[in-house]
């Protein structure tokens, strides 16, 4: 658990409109993503994790500062470190004329499985993730619940070694949270580094091995959830999280990784 | 692993989608290219069109009508980069994002060629005695055809790139698409513009419907009376590579991808 997987090293995001500067989600973020961990990025809405996790999925470029994996930058190994990476947005982004299980199955032709790999590889994730009476049926048909199954199902199809689960039980009932929990619980046993963005502070103490905190596109601190409440005195990550956001000035003892 | 793995596995999927709704698509169009050329091809001879029109305006309805299926996807492509972002699956796969919105542009030509490739026999059928095959010339014909295709692929993913978002696709056919198409030879040829003024020949010369227009008359019709085949082919050429490298730079800045 000790190797850095991903290593994040001032990276800068600042959104601009007709040249000008309209927001500056990121500033000069660094931290290191150790192998095998969950890392769990915490924060408000708009804090920051999507423009975040977006950047390490590599869907948006980041304006400064760079991301290195085996100490390399990503930028310089684009195509083989996308293809070790598996990203589960926010947002259910299903192509509608297929059905769960034909995407399931062109998702892992994408990634270079033959037809009878990726099919065997649905049928394994379709077991695991409680999806197969689903599989024939388009994404209109299901539940937000099997929605989310289905994206993280989607995510894993090419056996990637890092997952990012960008807020995945936003919006869900408790019920249906509980059973992705279970879902992110194997994930976890089965060793694959994960990154997992919410703002609810029960999911990600009972999943994170460390959390990030972020407020205003800065890390606050990285840190394990027991360590954050002992070092703060606190008895719940609640009580440490909303110390950061009333008062972001607050000094922050930092024993995170990486964090510069 | 190659990104032309990808490329091609994406091209298959979009293929998939569009075998499910062919038969719908099929018989739009062929309804729509019925009767536009009952309208144009046979009631104007009555109005005192010459003799033959009715093959000129086929082969020309032919040559444009991937057109209008194609102009529907950059709706479908608009709709997904404001709401699902299917795309955004797409950008982070093993693939350039270059190679991505290549991949669209290609996808959405081959779709365009196979609706309008079964117009042929059907306008063949409807313009039965004036369309000769002997003024065909085949090869001529399936390269001006499949040029034509990509060159509307190429041209639907530049307007994707510079229509800002479905409130702004409304005014796309009333102002842009149809004087696009009606001025670019799509009942009249390109003498006759010139023949009509000089100026308006030359001006009609910028639009690059009336090189796929003459392209494809000059093809399957016989040269004389029309644009060179050369030119024609040589100018989409330049339209789908102007076209391209414009859209993938707008898109990359729109979608903010790497």
């Amino acid at each position: 658990m000790n190797q850095v997987f991903l290593s994040i090293k001032k990276v800068s995001k600042t959104y601009f409109e007709k040249r000008r500067e309209m927001k500056q989600a990121l500033k000069e973020v660094s931290l290191d993503i150790l192998d095998g961990e969950v890392l769990g990025l915490l924060g408000v809405n708009g804090a920051g994790k999507t423009t975040l996790v977006s950047i390490l999925a590599t869907l948006h470029p980041a304006t400064a500062g760079d991301v290195q994996w085996n100490g390399v930058s990503i930028y310089q190994n684009l195509l083989t470190y996308r293809s070790v990476v598996g990203y589960c947005p926010q947002h259910p982004n299903i192509e509608r004329q297929l059905s769960l299980g034909e995407n399931l199955v062109f998702s892992g032709r994408c990634y270079g499985m033959s037809k009878r790999e990726a099919v065997e590889r649905q049928k394994e994730l379709a077991k695991e993730f409680k999806l197969e009476e689903y599989l024939e049926a388009n994404i209109d048909q299901v539940s937000g619940g099997y929605k989310q199954r289905f994206l993280i199902a989607r995510a894993l199809m090419h056996r990637p070694r890092l997952v990012i689960l960008d807020e995945p039980t936003v919006g869900l009932d408790s019920h249906i949270r509980r059973e992705l929990w279970e879902v992110m619980t194997k994930l976890k046993k089965s060793g694959i580094t994960v990154i997992l963005t919410t703002h609810y502070l029960d999911e990600a103490e009972h999943l994170s091995d460390r959390i990030c905190l972020i407020h205003e596109g800065t890390v606050r601190t990285v840190d394990t959830p027991k360590n954050l409440k002992k070092q703060h005195q606190k008895n719940s990550l609640e009580e440490v999280f909303l110390k950061f956001v009333d008062d972001p000035e607050a000094e922050i003892f930092n024993s995170g990784a990486g964090n510069e | 692993m190659s990104s032309w793995i990808v490329f091609f596995q994406l091209i298959r999927r979009d293929l998939i989608a569009f075998k499910r709704e062919f038969r719908t698509k099929f018989i739009d169009t062929a309804l729509l290219f019925f009767t536009n050329v009952m309208a144009f091809g046979y009631f104007l001879q009555q109005e005192g069109a010459h003799e033959g029109y009715a093959a000129f305006f086929v082969v020309g309805a032919i040559a444009s009508f991937g057109f209008v299926e194609i102009v529907g996807k950059v709706g479908v492509q608009l709709a997904d980069m404001g709401g699902d972002r299917t795309i955004f699956h797409t950008l982070v796969m093993p693939i350039t994002s270059n190679r991505v919105f290549l991949y669209i542009a290609t996808s959405w030509a081959i779709t365009s060629m196979i609706l309008s490739a079964l117009l042929f026999p059907l306008g063949k059928l409807l313009v039965f005695t004036e369309w000769h095959w002997g003024a065909i010339s085949f090869w001529r014909t399936a390269v001006m055809f499949i040029t034509a295709n990509l060159f509307f692929g190429a041209f639907a993913l530049w307007l994707t790139s510079v229509i800002k978002g479905m409130t702004s696709l409304n005014s796309l056919w009333l102002r842009y698409i149809a004087p696009m198409w009606m001025f670019g030879g799509y009942v009249y040829s390109w003498q006759s513009a010139y023949d009509l003024s000089h100026m308006v020949g030359y001006i009609s010369l910028i639009n690059p419907m009336i090189y796929v227009m003459e392209g494809m008359r000059a093809a399957a019709l016989g040269q004389e009376g029309y644009l060179p085949f050369w030119l024609c082919l040589g100018m989409l050429w330049v339209y789908i590579i102007a076209c391209t490298t414009h859209a993938t730079r707008r898109l990359r800045h729109k979608l903010d991808c790497i």
